[in-house]
């Protein structure tokens, strides 16, 4: 491990629809605050993507999808491969489902449309689709979430549990400003079910 | 005579609700007609001798359409329109409960309306709009929309369903794809290339991820914007004048504004007289709003989704000392707020509104300093507003749209004409 981590925001301008990106600056505060370093990079077109540390393939539109895949046709393979290596990857929404697709050898079945805050074994997160798959599954590693945009920052012990797999840092650690934050993310959860 | 019992008992619906809740009121008897007589809308619509123009798209509805009425009634045309707030299918009924006669006939000679863009496409589906306006697509309310692809058909469908022209913006790329599938005439209105260079006037519209059509011929051209002056062209005449509120998004606003009226009044149309009135035009409330309030001047801004955040935060001057940021029910999921670069917020004196906490964990992870975190929204306001005077600039509100309703109604502020140039 490099003494400053490297996260990969892949194709920002194409993957972000729903601030998914943001995941990586929650992982970036909650380890800086912590005492370790971290450099977020803004990767198209990646090479080697083993050189970084975590991985986050957020949510696009189909015609984004389209551009990115026309351009990187490779780039879903590759992830695949280092999600069977062991490496820490985030996949969300779209991201989740084609690599679910793609590891699976079968397309995710189609519901109709769900757009609503959930409850997933302990993490909530608004959902938009019309794939039938679990909210959160794990495959060694990595994490695939249904749930769009910061999942992260309202669920800090999901958060932590990243670090902690991937023994960044010790979660134990925790000052004023985790209480802060906790406050508020617990806060965020409850109003998601308010009417 | 058949609308007679509804409206009454929409008439009375709306007293009530003013009766318990002075200035609001505006939702309620809408829903109510519209159970009792859905067909009200479409008839009312159907009526107006100039028939309908629509104005749609993500950002600039209010303004855009408070501009072109504001101009076409200069010219001596009666229009009937609709508050910003009203701008879905109940929020028409209610606009008609109030401004309407009991037998359901409303006042005007032309209809200008602001619509949501889904609205829009169910609605013309139904009353075909003479001209139409579409501003643009920004990535919005994807909780709602799920894709900007989405949003493009819903414009598509309106363009489809106008009958005279179709006036649509030359910078952004969907508009352009819009342009291509309709057969019906349409023009295209604009920034110049000078304006565009600017990186402060870059407008992020939705990308297409499509090959870039080229720029059309635009006949109603933004030329020069420097603060709030603007000059256009409009074929070969030229004018200039003040924009009520800086900022280029209110640039497009007033060119498309200027193309629209220009199609309205055909010959009448007199670019010296439209200018004179966007001269003198107030904001739309809290666009860059500025009230006084306990001695002071307070700036409203409103912010409904990343694209008009970011712009609003981008034309803010300087970083204000003192921010009361309040995001309300209106988003449903906040998640959007995080793909904004907060980077002109150095620091925020209170966060509040039903999604406070949402609010305040954005600004936590971005490490912007907050004073306090108050759920009570309306301690909230009364806390921010007792604040001592700041050392310089003047106090900011940075709202959504429910937040912005309830402070309204808070501070009694419940004219939406009575907004002030400053």
């Amino acid at each position: 491990m490099s003494s400053v981590l490297k996260f990969a925001a892949l194709y920002p301008d194409h993957l972000d629809l729903n601030g998914d990106h943001a995941n990586l600056l929650v992982l970036q505060k909650r380890l800086e605050w912590r005492g370790v370093n971290s450099e977020i990079v803004s990767v198209d077109r990646p090479t080697n993507l083993s050189e970084f540390d975590f991985v986050l393939l957020g949510h696009g539109s189909d015609a984004a999808w389209s551009e990115v895949l026309k351009i990187d046709s490779r780039l879903l393979t590759n992830i695949v491969d280092l999600v069977s290596s062991g490496c820490n990857v985030l996949a969300v929404a779209s991201g989740y489902q084609k690599l679910h697709e793609l590891m699976n050898k079968e397309a995710a079945l189609l519901i109709e449309r769900v757009s609503e805050f959930k409850s997933f074994d302990g993490v909530v997160g608004y959902v938009n689709t019309e794939f039938d798959l679990p909210e959160i599954s794990r495959t060694k590693n990595s994490v695939f979430t249904l749930f769009h945009g910061p999942v992260l920052a309202k669920n800090p012990r999901l958060a932590d549990e990243i670090i902690a797999n991937a023994n960044w840092a010790d979660v134990s650690l925790t000052s004023d400003k985790f209480a802060e934050v906790e406050k508020l993310a617990q806060a965020s959860r409850q109003i998601a079910f308010e009417d | 005579m058949r609308y007679l019992p509804a409206l009454l008992i929409g008439r009375l619906v709306r007293l009530a609700v003013r009766l318990v809740r002075p200035g609001g009121g505006s939702a309620l008897p809408g829903l109510v007609v519209s159970k009792l007589a859905p067909n009200l809308t479409l008839r009312a619509l159907s009526s107006f001798k100039q028939g309908l123009v629509v104005v749609t798209g993500t950002a600039g509805k209010s303004t855009t359409t408070k501009m072109v009425v504001a101009i076409v009634r200069a010219h001596g045309v009666s229009v009937f329109t609709n508050p910003s707030t009203a701008n879905i299918e109940q929020g028409f009924f209610s606009t008609i409960v109030r401004h309407g006669s009991l037998f359901g006939k409303v006042p005007g000679e032309i209809a200008i309306l602001e619509m949501d863009e889904a609205h829009a496409a169910q609605l013309t589906d139904k009353v075909s709009p003479r001209i139409s306006v579409i501003l643009n697509v920004f990535e919005d309310q994807l909780d709602r929309f799920v894709d900007p692809a989405l949003v493009r058909d819903k414009l598509l469908a309106v363009a489809q369903n106008t009958h005279q022209r179709v006036l649509l913006n030359a910078d952004d790329q969907n508009c352009l794809l819009i342009g291509e599938q309709i057969a019906i005439p349409k023009s295209y209105f604009g920034l110049s290339q000078e304006i565009n260079r600017s990186p402060v006037n870059q407008m992020p519209y939705a990308p297409t991820y499509l090959d870039q059509r080229s720029k059309p011929s635009v006949s109603s051209l933004a030329l020069t914007l420097a603060g709030k002056n603007l000059s256009v062209q409009l074929d070969s005449q030229r004018a200039s004048f003040e924009l009520p509120t800086r900022g280029v998004h209110f640039a497009l606003d007033a060119i498309a504004a200027l193309a629209c009226a220009k199609e309205v009044l055909g010959k009448h149309f007199d670019l010296d007289l439209a200018a004179q009135v966007l001269n003198e035009l107030p904001p739309v409330f809290s666009r860059g709003e500025i009230r006084e309030i306990n001695g002071e001047p307070v700036e409203f801004i409103l912010v409904q989704n990343p694209v008009s955040m970011q712009l609003n935060l981008d034309n803010l001057e300087g970083s204000p000392e003192q921010v009361l940021f309040a995001i309300g029910r209106d988003v449903h999921d906040p998640s959007w707020m995080w793909t904004v670069d907060l980077k002109n917020l150095k620091r925020v004196s209170t966060v509040s509104g039903f999604n406070y906490a949402d609010a305040a964990l954005l600004l936590a992870y971005n490490e912007i300093p907050v004073d306090s975190v108050e759920p009570d929204y309306f301690k909230a306001i009364e806390d921010f507003l007792a604040l001592p005077k700041p050392s310089k600039g003047m106090k900011t509100v940075i709202y959504s749209a429910d937040a912005m309703r309830r402070l309204r109604r808070h501070l009694g502020f419940t004219d939406p004409e009575d907004v002030d140039r400053v």
